[in-house]
């Protein structure tokens, strides 16, 4: 099984690597939102070193988010999915390894970025390595509930809209806590660390969850 | 109840939008429950025609 | 499974509902009367809120309900999934809209509540919060239902979503909350204003059982309709040859 899984991940690596695809846009979202935000919101440095944990955050999010979309969606659409489920392998390990290799290649780097890309937004420089911690550790249930939201819409036409819909409530936690892990003592007292112990917690949560609801999902729609 | 009591307008607005918003969904729902039964009597008319005149049954 | 079968239970369905209906019709406007009655007339004025504090009645029922509602859809899906009894999906999608109209008339008459009491329509605390993302689950749930034309597959994935939406509502309290308590709010708000006092418990007890039977009147009429429905599909499917 272990075989399986590398190699599903190694398929769908180079694939990634090959045509670029989702870690472009995600890239490309995540710049958008970071250098629009201080124009849209005027040059008061101070107003956005507070809002700069909470802003870096929204643009990861929504970068891995708007990138997941198609992640099953190649694989749905040429009958591969179906090989998959039928094969020994369960659908189970598919689901983590398609899940890895997007936070690999969108969710990861975004998260090593984006404190280096703080600066833009005047970020406090005492809170880029807790926030870089934060967002390594948060942005793998990001990727994980963005490819359980693109299991459940993967045979649907205007999946987009139904995509944010459902995995926004779920992103909420992770935000929260993920926000409260970068922002050491920045709001009064210091509860980066349990926060951070908790979105650890929900990290691991998803990691259980995503597999068996997306291949629930993904079996329904090939019934 | 004291009518001229200040912000009265929040109270009567809260109990109207209630009041409209329950109202709209019985509605909706039993107009949908009375287009499903109109709708399966014609199903069942068509049917027990056909089955007069073909003399076969419904699946 | 064959449509002998398949149609058993709702037709036993259809007889008890038809014989229940009414009287949980009579039951539903009794305690509206009653609740209303007491809330309106019986109970007193908050001593620092003034009238507002009536709001109470629609609002605290409206978001227990819209909880309650939630947790029927969670369980009958996870009935649906587990045991393939053919009513569970069918009890979870009718259920559905009942409980946003009443999440989104929790949000609506909290809005309208907290305008004259915090000065503010809209404050992101713990409940509000995990109000909003409530209602944003009953519309991904019921948008599930529109985008999937067969209904045994839009019932399998309507009931994920439903699963993991219902694990997700506590966890969204519990953040917003922690959040919440963190940042010290700019303004000061009270909680829903006293509960104690019997005058003012019991109208809201007792509204509070008005929703949840004029939830199970409408709920069954739903339930009535969607076996109907799934009838008139089938039918209709097997006259044009193309049934699944």
């Amino acid at each position: 099984m272990w075989s399986a899984f590398t190699s599903v991940i190694a398929r769908d690596f180079s694939l990634a690597i090959r045509q670029g695809g989702s870690i472009g846009t995600a890239i490309g979202f995540f710049l958008t939102v970071i250098v629009l935000l201080p124009l849209g919101l005027g040059p008061d440095q101070q107003l956005l070193q507070r809002i700069a944990p909470g802003a870096l955050w929204i643009a990861l999010l929504l970068s891995v988010l708007l990138s997941a979309d198609r992640l099953y969606q190649t694989d749905h659409d040429d009958g591969s999915l179906e090989i998959m489920a039928l094969s020994s392998t369960p659908l189970e390990v598919v689901v983590l390894a398609k899940a890895s290799v997007h936070w690999l290649t969108s969710g990861l780097p975004l998260a090593i970025a984006a404190p280096v890309f703080g600066f833009l937004l005047n970020l406090d420089a005492a809170l880029i390595v807790p926030l870089g911690i934060a967002m390594v550790t948060g942005s793998l249930a990001l990727s994980l509930l963005a490819s359980l939201g693109a299991a459940i819409t993967v045979g649907l036409r205007q999946g987009g809209l139904l995509v944010s819909l459902l995995v926004l409530p779920l992103y909420v936690p992770v935000m929260i806590f993920g926000v409260l892990a970068s922002s050491g003592a920045q709001s009064g007292i210091d509860n980066s660390g349990t926060a951070l112990i908790i979105l650890v917690a929900i990290v691991l949560a998803a990691l259980v969850v995503t597999p068996f609801a997306s291949a629930a999902a993904l079996r329904s729609y090939m019934r | 109840m004291d009518f001229s009591a200040p912000h009265m307008g929040f109270v009567i607005s809260s109990y109207a939008i209630t009041f409209f918003v329950l109202g709209a969904l019985a509605l909706w729902i039993f107009a949908r429950a009375r287009s499903v039964t109109r709708r399966l009597k014609q199903l069942d008319d068509e049917g027990a025609r056909r089955r007069r005149t073909s003399g076969q049954t419904e699946t | 499974m064959s449509s002998i079968e398949r149609f058993a239970n709702p037709t036993r369905f259809m007889r008890l509902q038809t014989t229940v209906q009414p009287w949980v019709w009579i039951i539903t406007f009794a305690l509206f009367g009653v609740g209303l009655f007491l809330g309106l007339t019986r109970a007193p004025a908050d001593y620092q809120q003034g009238e507002t504090v009536r709001i109470m009645y629609v609002h605290v029922p409206a978001a227990w309900s819209a909880l309650m509602v939630y947790t029927v859809m969670a369980v009958a899906s996870i009935i649906g999934i587990v045991f393939r009894h053919p009513l569970a999906d069918i009890a979870a999608k009718a259920a559905a809209p009942i409980g946003a109209a009443f999440c989104f008339l929790a949000l609506a008459t909290g809005s309208l509540w907290g305008k004259p009491m915090w000065g503010t329509w809209w404050v992101w605390d713990a409940r509000l919060t995990s109000m909003f993302v409530l209602l944003l689950l009953y519309l991904g749930y019921m948008a599930i239902w529109q985008a999937i034309d067969d209904p045994r597959r839009a019932s399998r994935i309507a009931a994920i979503v439903a699963i993991v939406g219902f694990i997700n509502v506590p966890i969204v309290k519990f953040s917003v909350d922690w959040w919440y308590s963190l940042h010290q709010p700019a303004s000061v708000f009270r909680t829903d204003g006293p509960t104690i006092h019997p005058s003012i418990l019991t109208p809201l007890l007792v509204m509070g059982l008005a929703y949840s039977f004029l939830f199970l009147a409408l709920h069954l009429v739903a339930i009535r309709s969607e076996i109907g429905a799934r009838r008139i599909r089938q039918t209709e499917l097997a006259r044009t040859g193309a049934l699944q």
